[in-house]
């Protein structure tokens, strides 16, 4: 029996520069590197915004060189 | 004390014992004593011929010096008075009563006013001529002396021979003057004269020095042994290195800290300082230490025969500690004010304890006690009166109290808080109010008004008008207590009950309170114990036996016995010892003897001696003992001064309140009382904080203390803080307090217990007895509350348990019956403790704990919070706690925990609970610093990279060893590029996912590095795994590609992508070229997915970068190689743990042995050892035990150089047996999540272990943190999440971004932009830095080295058809085993086939998921918050509790016993009698019943011990058949053991049954 645990603290969805996404609660100072995409609300909220938006997790520096190197060849 | 000579007489003697003495030594001259004597000899013929009788005054106007002194004796001598009249200033207005002035001025007028003046100078020729013999005779002792005027008041006071002689005697008593002692007397004539003449007394050598410059030069010149002088002058004196006297006595109380250190730097052994009234007077004294801090001056211990009084004002004695006025009586008090009638009756007063008619001298110095007789001064007369705790900040403005009853209340608060005007408005603890005055004050307006104030109608009613509007609304009274007839059995007392219970179970020093007292040295030990009988004549409680009559406890009161009273000498660790033998001796409660004391001295504490009075409990309170100490001092007063004692009215004793109580408690309002406290303290759990040691079964009074102090800063914004809320110091400190135990437990319904006085009724002001009572603080804090919102929630809470504490704590454990539970106190296990100082005395303080702490090592809780103020207006706090759960370095940090919370909440009482900073800069620095693994630069290159590298050094090198098969690294090699060519050929890139289904065997590995080669990333799978999870992870993991063999295909049935058959497709791969491709080797590249069970019933997928592998293996090769071999694979690759087996050989040119697929664990060691010995072996400690089984000693250690642990917790027993095979410094603990790419930490097992393997701390390029639920860092010791940040944190999980995003999180403590991966691991750091494990925050769990979430079986188990609901546990057996356990809640269909369930799950999970045994159950328990409640699942084995009867004799005694007590129809062998709703009294009926039934001593403890039937008749029978051992064969033959009663012979036919 799946246990839910109800956390009613406000959320952001945060990502940093490599692009790889979490969530970071609303009322503190984010951590240095990570910024907000502006989206705000329930833990769930976040995590299915990113469910959304996240849809490459490789992260960006890996990206930009595979994409270097696949339009290389 | 030798007879003294009178003034008229004083230098005569000194100058018949040494005439040619130097009696004086002034700037001009020296005056040996025969001169000093005929001078004054011949001044008194003078005097009497002018007319000067005894009682007369002569004004001396002289300079100080030898001319001076001579005089003075001279009058002295002629029985007159002396008025010293300075010598540079003009004779100004004379009194009337000055008849003669005696000066040195050639111009003089031969009168001024009525006085007569002479010049001595012309005089000498005349004296000269005059016998120097005695004349006349001494003076009375009440004729005046000495007219000490005082130019900073215009007052003279007038003092007596007798007081003059007393000043002059106790000087050369107390500093012990001498013939060779040289005197320094600074200062005018009229500043203190006594010094000077003490000094003549003693036939010393006085130095008056008038002119305070010369003071250094002249001390020095003089070689002085002594030094006098007012404290401005000896602040200014500026004394050579090496020239200070002995002894320097300050004269006035207030010598300035710089002064003293001064002095004691320029070479004073001594400073003493003395009190002064009017500047002539001296009443108190006392040594100075210049060290001392503190905001008020000290004035010493009384001077021998003046008693001083502080009294309040009422002229009532206070207790120490209680601000009072101060009087001195006896020969302090003086003999009035000269031409003051007004002053003299204003300020001599009849003498409220002493001699018929005596006065005393009101000085009206503000002043108080300290507990160890030493008086301090808190304003000095005439000042304002300052009240001492209120700080009237932002008072309301004044409204006069114009109603009698707001008059009332404004009176009292204003006697209270001695503040002089209380307005309307004013706020009671805006005024510096505080709870437990509370108590005080309801007591108070309950007298002046007549009305019964409810306590919390009080606490809601906080100013003058709202309480005056109480009065004028309150109900009539209810009775008091009165006293009760004593010709009855007498109850005891809730609170007598529960000690006397505990103490008869179970004697311990915890039941013993202290009274100690510092004496005067010479009080006799006779004296002491006059004094101490007396007290028990005045206080039944001291001489009450305690004795059970029918089953139930009564109190006797019995004739005092004669207290049993040791005296001792000794040095301070002697004395200590003694008293520590006295704390832990017990007492009888039958026998009548409560007490006992012990009189000490030991040179560490000087002159003085100590008194250890210890009494039980059961007698005493902390009240109790302030009004004993009071007693005593008052007792000790009398006698010594040979008056009868004047001791307050004790109107009731402790019997007539446990009579009133009883009463009380019978009324309908304890059903309000209780209602009250049942719904206040529902749901109650015992707060766990965290511990160095496991709990023991049964609570170890056994504790010690750790003390701290409160800076004076702290305490204030405390204060401060509190009274801005309405809230009480107390108030603030215990949600201060709260806090730091919720942040340390992680429970946030924290439950922390109070003393308080129990003393509701004023009739029991003055009784001796227990009425202590403890008050349950249920704080019911939040993280998310603000302090100051905390604050408010635990004011109310506070209020309202004050208001309820008429209810007794016994009661409210008998009542609500809390689980029994040995190993802790009832209801609360943290208790708080405020001493304001002001209520309750009799308490040690600082400079007692020397004594008291190493004597008296008890913890009556696992954890008490002291703090108190001191008498020198700082406050200081102690822990006391068990030191069976604690170490006193935890204990330390929770102080230091609880002052750093203080200075943050002080500092921002905005911040939450969860917020604030409870720890130091410097700890957290520590907790950083220990997180923080190695920083290691490798050389970027991947696992393959690496691999290669080896390929080109050795490549004919054995890589891989699979049965009989040996591939080189350059065959592995050749094999790996023509397999990546194959896949690449298929499709497969950066980043592409190849499934891998292969069973262990020489093409394993060439299979893994072909993967890498294609720039690919593998998916490890177990062809063992059920066919249905392989399908989910191929298709969750969209493998476009298999890499598998025709005999594993059936394995993988359904898959939809392109296989690759290694023996099928030999010939198409081996087509391929032998050199390797091209590939980007992008270390961000995936290396491989491993799958791990997930909570929702669906695995996830763990995506494993090269940077990660490559980081964890580096690290292997470079720590965990040496020696010879290379290390066995013998695991499934599906998992991550054997990684390290595999590739740390192949990167370090070794062997890696594949151990064959169809590996029989059974024969684990004996195919291990084949291949050793090994570099290293990694494995779970499921393996390890195997091992322990299968090999021997030497096999162990023949194994491998290095044994690497990981997968699981690293059991103790297992450790230590392989730690002795192995010796040190070769096994190590490893710890880390497949998130974090193999491993995290690890912990190297070199000494023997206690517990499980700690964690240990973080690999290199590793960052560990242990975070509370707020993502804060928490302390040592407190429990946290584990998170792992580093170089080899996963990607992620494939295809679950939301999983990824809630697991993997902003690293706050990182460099930029980096995350960490949140373990669900719940851990604690040890005081060494390393991480211990403690448990999962989740349902996931470890078993046989398998990560496991319960969840996911729960989510399979609920998807079977007939199945609604199911809950999955851990189970652990008696022998340590665990076990998954299914509980399963069915359809409403009908009845589960069990077996079925077993199929259906079987074909989903793999088997080490698969639970060992299910039960069924109507619906899952859940707890109050909703989650399920594993606790309160049925235990399988237990099976069902039904009613099973008696069999032997015995337990059917007992049962019918039991049914009787209890009012049950019938009571089975498994019955426990607590459960049936026995409670502590019927405990003893029913003890008492059995003892006379089977006739033995039966204790209460083996009833608590032993709480079913059976269990006791087994207790009872083991108890008879020992009595009968004990017995001789005549004994047995005589006694009647085996005749009479049923039981005891049952009992006996069991024993021989059961031989």
């Amino acid at each position: 029996m799946a246990e839910q645990i109800v956390d009613e603290q406000t959320y952001l969805v945060v990502l940093n520069d490599e692009e790889q996404y979490s969530i970071w609660w609303a009322d503190r100072a984010l951590p240095d590197g990570w910024r907000t995409d502006g989206t705000s609300g329930t833990k769930q909220e976040c995590l299915t915004r990113i469910g959304e938006v996240w849809t490459d997790m490789r992260p960006l520096s890996l990206r930009t060189r595979m994409a270097a190197t696949a339009a290389a060849n | 004390m030798t007879p003294r000579p009178s003034l008229h007489d004083l230098i005569a003697s000194s100058a018949r014992r040494a005439p040619d003495a130097i009696a004086v030594s002034d700037h001009q001259d020296t005056t040996d004593y025969r001169r000093l004597d005929e001078h004054a000899g011949r001044l008194a013929h003078f005097l009497a011929e002018a007319g000067i009788a005894s009682g007369g005054v002569v004004g001396v106007r002289l300079s100080p010096g030898a001319a001076f002194a001579q005089t003075v004796a001279g009058v002295w001598r002629a029985g007159a008075a002396v008025l010293p009249l300075p010598a540079d200033r003009p004779l100004g207005d004379l009194p009337t009563q000055v008849e003669l002035v005696l000066t040195r001025d050639e111009h003089a007028p031969e009168r001024h006013g009525t006085a007569r003046v002479v010049d001595l100078t012309a005089l000498a020729q005349d004296l000269a001529a005059r016998p120097a013999d005695h004349c006349g005779r001494p003076a009375e002792p009440t004729d005046a002396a000495w007219l000490g005027h005082d130019p900073a008041t215009g007052r003279t006071l007038v003092l007596d021979q007798a007081t003059v002689l007393h000043q002059i005697d106790w000087l050369v008593e107390e500093f012990g003057l001498e013939p060779g002692d040289r005197v320094l007397c600074a200062g005018g004539t009229d500043t203190w004269f006594a010094p000077l003449f003490a000094a003549l007394a003693a036939g010393a050598t006085a130095v008056p020095v008038p002119d305070p410059a010369g003071l250094a030069a002249v001390a020095a010149e003089q070689r002085a042994t002594l030094l006098v002088g007012a404290p401005d002058l000896l602040a200014a004196a500026d004394l050579r290195p090496g020239t200070a006297p002995r002894l320097v006595l300050a004269a006035g109380a207030e010598l300035p800290a710089d002064a003293a250190r001064a002095l004691t730097a320029a070479g004073a052994d001594e400073l003493c300082a003395v009190h002064l009234l009017d500047g002539v007077l001296a009443v108190t004294a006392h040594t100075v230490a210049p060290d001392r801090t503190g905001p008020n001056t000290l004035l010493g211990r009384p001077i021998d025969k003046i008693p001083l009084l502080v009294l309040d004002e009422y002229g009532d004695l206070v207790p120490p500690g209680v601000p009072g006025r101060l009087n001195a009586a006896g020969l302090g008090a003086g003999a009035g004010y000269l031409d003051d009638p007004r002053t003299t009756a204003e300020r001599l007063r009849p003498a409220v304890y002493g001699a018929a008619g005596s006065r005393m001298h009101a000085t009206g110095d503000l002043v108080r006690w300290q507990n160890d007789g030493v008086l301090e001064l808190l304003g000095e007369a005439d000042l304002p009166q300052a009240a001492p705790v209120a700080t009237a900040s932002g008072r309301p403005a004044y409204v006069t109290p114009e109603t009698p009853a707001e008059q009332t209340v404004a009176r009292i608060w204003s006697e209270l808080l001695e503040v002089p005007q209380v307005g309307l408005e004013d706020n009671f603890f805006q005024l510096g109010g505080y709870s437990l005055l509370m108590t005080e004050l309801a007591k108070r307006l309950h007298q002046a008004s007549g009305t019964p104030i409810v306590l919390a109608d009080l606490f809601g009613a906080v100013t003058v008008r709202a309480q005056a509007a109480l009065l004028a609304a309150t109900e009539p009274e209810t009775a008091g207590i009165t006293p009760v007839p004593r010709d009855r059995p007498l109850p005891l007392s809730y609170g007598q009950r529960r000690i006397w219970l505990l103490d008869t179970m179970e004697p311990s020093p915890e039941w013993t309170a202290p009274l100690f007292l510092r004496l005067p040295g010479d009080i006799e030990a006779d004296t002491v114990r006059l004094v101490l009988d007396t007290l028990a004549d005045r206080h039944e409680a001291l001489r009450t036996r305690y004795t059970v009559v029918d089953g139930e406890p009564r109190q006797e009161i019995g004739e005092t016995l004669p207290i049993e009273l040791k005296c001792a000498e000794g040095s301070r660790e002697q004395i200590v010892e003694l008293f520590r033998e006295q704390f832990e001796t017990g007492f009888d409660l039958t026998s009548g003897r409560l007490w006992r004391a012990t009189l000490a001295r030991t040179p560490a504490d000087g002159d003085g001696q100590l008194l250890l009075v210890t009494i039980h409990h059961i007698a005493c309170d902390g009240w109790s003992a302030a009004i004993l100490e009071e007693e005593f001092h008052l007792l000790c007063a009398a006698l010594r001064a040979g008056v009868a004692p004047q001791l307050p009215a004790v109107p009731v004793q402790y019997a007539d309140y446990a009579g009133w109580q009883q009463e009380w408690h019978s009324k309908e309002r304890l059903a309000d009382e209780l209602d009250y406290w049942r719904t206040t303290l529902d749901g109650l759990v015992p707060l766990e904080l965290p511990a160095d040691h496991p709990r023991p079964a049964k609570r170890d009074p056994h504790g010690d203390v750790v003390t701290f102090d409160i800076p004076q800063h702290l305490m204030a914004a405390v204060t401060d803080l509190g009274q801005s809320r309405e809230a009480t110091p107390f108030m603030t400190l215990l949600t201060a307090f709260g806090t730091v135990l919720a942040r340390l437990s992680g429970q946030w319904d924290v439950v922390v217990g109070t003393p308080v006085a129990g003393r509701t009724r004023p009739e029991v002001d003055r009784t001796v007895g227990f009425f202590l009572n403890s008050l349950v603080l249920r704080c019911q804090l939040a993280e998310g509350l603000t302090f100051t919102e905390a604050l408010e929630k635990v004011r109310v809470v506070c209020r309202e348990a004050f208001a309820h504490q008429n209810l007794s704590f016994e009661h409210i454990v008998d009542e609500l019956r809390p689980e029994r539970d040995q190993s802790r106190t009832p209801l609360y296990q943290v208790a708080f403790n405020l001493h304001d100082g002001q209520l309750i005395g009799g308490m040690p303080d600082r400079a007692d704990i020397d004594y008291l702490h190493p004597a008296r090592q008890v913890a009556k809780t696992d954890l008490t919070l002291y703090v108190r103020s001191e008498a020198d207006g700082t406050w200081s706090g102690a822990f006391e706690y068990t030191d069976a759960l604690f170490e006193r370095a935890t204990v330390e940090r929770l102080a230091d925990h609880f002052l750093r919370l203080l200075e943050s909440v002080t500092t921002e009482p905005g911040v939450t609970l969860a917020d604030a900073e409870i720890m130091a800069e410097q700890a957290r620095e520590q907790l950083t610093g220990w997180g923080t693994g190695e920083r290691a630069d490798w050389p970027a290159a991947t696992t393959l990279d690496l691999f290669e590298e080896q390929v080109r050094a050795t490549p004919d090198a054995v890589a891989v060893i699979a049965g009989d098969t040996r591939l080189t690294y350059a065959e592995v090699d050749e094999r790996a590029n023509r397999i990546a060519h194959h896949l690449i050929a298929l499709g497969a890139g950066p980043d592409t996912v190849v499934g891998l289904c292969l069973a262990r065997g020489p093409e394993l590995v060439p299979a893994l590095l072909g993967t890498w080669k294609a720039d690919a990333a593998y998916l490890p799978l177990d062809p063992s795994l059920p066919a249905e999870r392989l399908r989910h992870v191929l298709s969750d993991c969209r493998s476009p590609l298999l890499v598998t063999a025709s005999d594993q295909v059936s394995a993988t049935e359904g898959y939809q992508g392109t296989r690759v058959l290694l023996d099928t497709d030999r010939a198409a791969i081996q087509a391929h070229p032998a050199e390797r491709p091209a590939r980007s080797g992008d270390p961000e590249l995936l290396a491989y997915a491993i799958y791990t069970s997930g909570s929702t019933g669906r695995p996830k997928g763990v995506m494993v970068h090269h940077r990660g592998l490559a980081n964890h293996l580096r690290w292997a090769a470079r720590d965990l190689v040496g020696g010879e071999g290379g290390a066995p694979l013998f695991s499934s690759i599906a998992f991550d743990l054997p990684a390290t087996n595999l590739y740390v050989p192949l990167i370090t040119g070794r062997a890696v042995h594949v151990l064959p697929a169809d590996l029989d664990l059974a024969t684990l060691g004996d195919t291990l050892l084949a291949g050793a010995p090994y570099a290293f072996v990694k494995l779970t400690p499921g393996h390890l035990e195997l091992l322990t089984d299968q090999l021997s000693d030497g096999q162990m250690s023949a194994l491998a150089r290095l044994v690497l642990v990981a997968g699981e917790e690293l059991p103790a027993r297992l450790a230590n047996r392989w730690l002795t095979a192995l010796g040190t410094g070769r096994l190590i603990n490893e710890y880390g999540p497949t998130e974090a790419s193999i491993g995290s930490t690890v912990h190297p097992v070199d000494r023997p272990q206690e517990a499980a393997v700690p964690l240990g701390g973080p690999l290199p390029n590793t960052t560990t943190v242990v975070l509370d639920p707020a993502g804060r860092p928490v302390p040592i010791g407190v429990a946290g999440e584990l998170h792992v940040g580093g170089e080899g944190l996963a990607r992620g999980y494939h295809g679950r971004p939301e999983l990824t995003a809630e697991k993997f999180v902003p690293n706050p403590y990182g460099p930029a932009g980096s995350r960490l991966y949140r373990t669900g691991d719940l851990t604690r750091l040890l005081p060494d830095g390393s991480i211990s494990f403690l448990g999962r925050i989740d349902t996931q769990v470890k078993l046989r080295g398998y990560r496991i979430e319960l969840g996911e079986i729960e989510a399979v188990l609920s998807e079977l058809a007939p199945v609604r609901d199911a809950v999955v546990i851990v189970r652990e057996g008696a022998t340590g085993e665990k076990a998954l356990v299914g509980y399963l809640v069915a359809e409403d269909t009908g009845p589960l086939d069990l077996e079925l369930v077993r199929a259906g799950i079987a074909e989903r999970l793999p088997d080490y998921m698969v639970p060992s045994a299910f039960a069924v159950i109507d619906r899952i328990p859940l707890t109050a918050n909703g989650k399920v409640d594993r606790r309160a699942l049925p235990d399988l084995d237990a099976g069902d509790a039904d009613y099973q009867p008696p069999t032997t004799p015995t337990e059917e005694r007992i049962a019918q016993i039991w049914a009787e007590l209890l009012g049950l129809p019938r009571v089975g062998v498994q019955d426990n009698f607590f459960a049936l709703g026995g409670h502590s009294i019927l405990a003893i009926r029913m003890t008492s019943q059995l003892q006379d039934e089977f006739d033995i001593d039966l204790s209460i403890g083996t009833v608590f011990a032993q709480p079913t039937v059976g269990r006791l008749a087994a207790a009872i029978e083991d108890q008879i058949r020992a009595e009968i051992e004990q017995l001789s064969d005549s004994e047995i033959a005589e006694s009647d053991l085996f005749a009479p009663s049923t039981a005891t012979a049952g009992a006996a036919a069991t024993n021989s049954k059961e031989n």
